[in-house]
């Protein structure tokens, strides 16, 4: 199972792989470091490690998470994996936009470990 | 700094509706013989108004060239350029395309001659030799009209004036304005920065601090655990405080647009965002609905529960109530818990920015609270306040409007309507 995690804090990145790694879920997780790379890496998916589920900050520098979920959201052939938004903001303004634009589920940063296990189980749970 | 501008923005009267002033208007006497010029002048120096004379056709045109006139009397029989001649050169000129002009002549005047006059602007006719009351009263005429004339021209000078004077203090205002609008802007762009690049720092700082608990714990003495502990707990301490006062900031320019709610379904998810123990939280079943914004009473909601959950004296298990209490037009809504309570001569000032007061010093908290739960009731057209005193608990109060629309009074509250 990969993971893309799209993040451009390494303070972020370091704790999201923490806390994959406390709840055991045993998934390698590539890191896109803003929009432009997760564009890239979505066109051209590694064919041995196609992403299983995306985890996404929204904000990022270049594109920021709500216009990549909109670029995402344009491009069904592209079959993307679910997209669980990571992020800072509490504000519910930015849940519901997050919804209407495709993200499956909203995660307040940092995630718990127990927190990530739900997700995953909820998620693979929907998509196995 | 914008007290600088009010002295200027203070309308000043219009000058023109003091009384009217006595305006001197000019006459001009036109005729070749400087006897009758005299007699004339001597007539007319009664209506107390400046008299210019002129000998003949040219002089006159000087004269109209140098000054207005409120009336021209013309002498029909002059030499080398008559009254007639001498009327239609100045009538030739816009500016004095409409200046009245009396001729005076002699009673020989045919009356061909008359409506050549006439054609040629002449508005009367006086015939010699001059009866001094007819002259008098009838030059009197056009002193009065040019007068009146005068005073309306400086009423519409002034008014113009006054209206210009408003064109520009509307012009600062609106400056003013968008200043104001601009610095506002600015302010929400600051705050959120504040919101995101502040947090992000603290929210790592936390993050390593609880990873230097977890992962080095074993290897620090009880003082490294605890300077760890502290900074963890300043970390936290200041990621509420810009919490608290992004929301303070937003509660107060969030556009307020009030909708029915219901106020249990946002009870349950305040109680599940905050991890509090919803079994210290008791809520009367079949809550009234209230007319409100939803962002401002979850603010208002989220603040009161998590103080009444927050100021329980050490070693007492935390009890609040939630209920309803629907009156003629509003809904009170209560609050009550079984914390440390509030000294009455405290109730006002609680609800002011940050102001932690008796026994509150005692537990953590960033003072903007009840200053949120203030302004978003406030806001939201609706009021607040707090029954308390030290030992006994609290029961804070809100009330909100009741939405429209038929929702019958159950009997056992009728009683309220009769309340003033």
């Amino acid at each position: 199972m990969t993971i893309l995690l799209v993040e451009d804090s390494p303070d972020d990145v370091f704790f999201f792989r923490r806390a994959v790694k406390k709840a055991e879920i045993s998934a390698d997780t590539q890191v896109a470091s803003d929009g432009l790379e997760a564009i890239r890496r979505l066109t051209k998916p590694d064919p041995a490690q196609p992403p299983g589920i995306i985890f996404l900050d929204l904000k990022l520098p270049h594109i920021n998470g709500f216009e990549l979920l909109q670029w995402i959201r344009e491009r069904p052939e592209l079959q993307v994996p679910p997209i669980v938004v990571l992020t800072s903001s509490d504000e519910p303004e930015d849940r519901d936009k997050a919804a209407s634009l495709g993200a499956s589920l909203f995660l307040t940063k940092p995630p718990a470990p127990d927190q990530l296990r739900d997700v995953f189980h909820k998620i693979l749970g929907q998509h196995s | 700094m914008s007290q600088a501008f009010i002295p200027s923005l203070i309308t000043e009267p219009v000058a023109a509706s003091a009384a009217p002033p006595r305006e001197i208007v000019n006459i001009l006497l036109v005729d070749d013989q400087p006897g009758k010029l005299l007699a004339h002048e001597a007539i007319l120096s009664e209506l107390g108004q400046r008299i210019i004379k002129a000998r003949n056709g040219v002089e006159a045109l000087e004269q109209l060239l140098r000054n207005d006139f409120a009336v021209i009397l013309l002498d029909v029989n002059m030499p080398n350029m008559d009254g007639f001649e001498t009327a239609a050169l100045v009538r030739q000129r816009p500016r004095f395309e409409k200046t009245p002009i009396i001729f005076i002549t002699g009673y020989n005047t045919t009356d061909l001659d008359r409506l050549k006059g006439y054609e040629l602007g002449a508005v009367d006719y006086l015939f010699l030799p001059v009866v001094p009351q007819v002259l008098k009263a009838k030059v009197n005429v056009f002193v009065e009209l040019a007068r009146q004339t005068q005073i309306i021209k400086s009423q519409a000078d002034d008014l113009a004036a006054h209206n210009r004077r408003q064109a520009e203090q509307l012009e600062v205002i609106q400056k003013l304005n968008a200043e104001l609008q601009e610095a506002n802007q600015e302010l929400e762009a600051f705050s959120y920065s504040v919101s995101h690049d502040l947090r992000a720092p603290l929210r790592s700082l936390t993050g390593y601090v609880q990873v230097l608990l977890e992962d080095y714990g074993p290897k620090l003495d009880s003082d490294g655990h605890g300077h760890l502990q502290a900074l963890d707990r300043a970390a936290r301490r200041m990621d509420c405080l810009t919490r608290d006062l992004l929301a303070y900031g937003r509660i107060a320019r969030e556009a307020v647009r009030l909708e029915p709610l219901q106020i249990e379904p946002i009870l349950q998810e305040i109680m599940a965002l905050s991890g509090a123990n919803s079994a210290a939280i008791k809520i009367q079943p079949g809550l009234c609905d209230v007319l409100a914004h939803r962002f401002l009473l979850e603010q208002a909601l989220s603040n009161l529960l998590g103080n009444a959950i927050k100021f329980v004296p050490p070693g007492i298990h935390p009890e609040v109530t939630v209920r309803t209490e629907p009156r003629q037009n509003i809904v009170r809504l209560w609050i009550e818990d079984n914390g440390i309570g509030i000294d009455p001569s405290y109730h006002r000032k609680i609800f002011s920015m940050f102001e932690r007061v008796g026994d509150m010093q005692n537990y953590e908290g960033t003072g903007i609270g009840l200053a949120i739960v203030h302004r978003a009731v406030q806001r939201m057209g609706g009021a607040c306040g707090v029954e308390s005193s030290p030992g006994k608990g609290s029961r804070f109060w809100v009330d909100l409007a009741r939405p429209p629309g038929p929702e019958p009074l159950p009997a056992n509250v009728a009683t309220f309507s009769s309340v003033p």
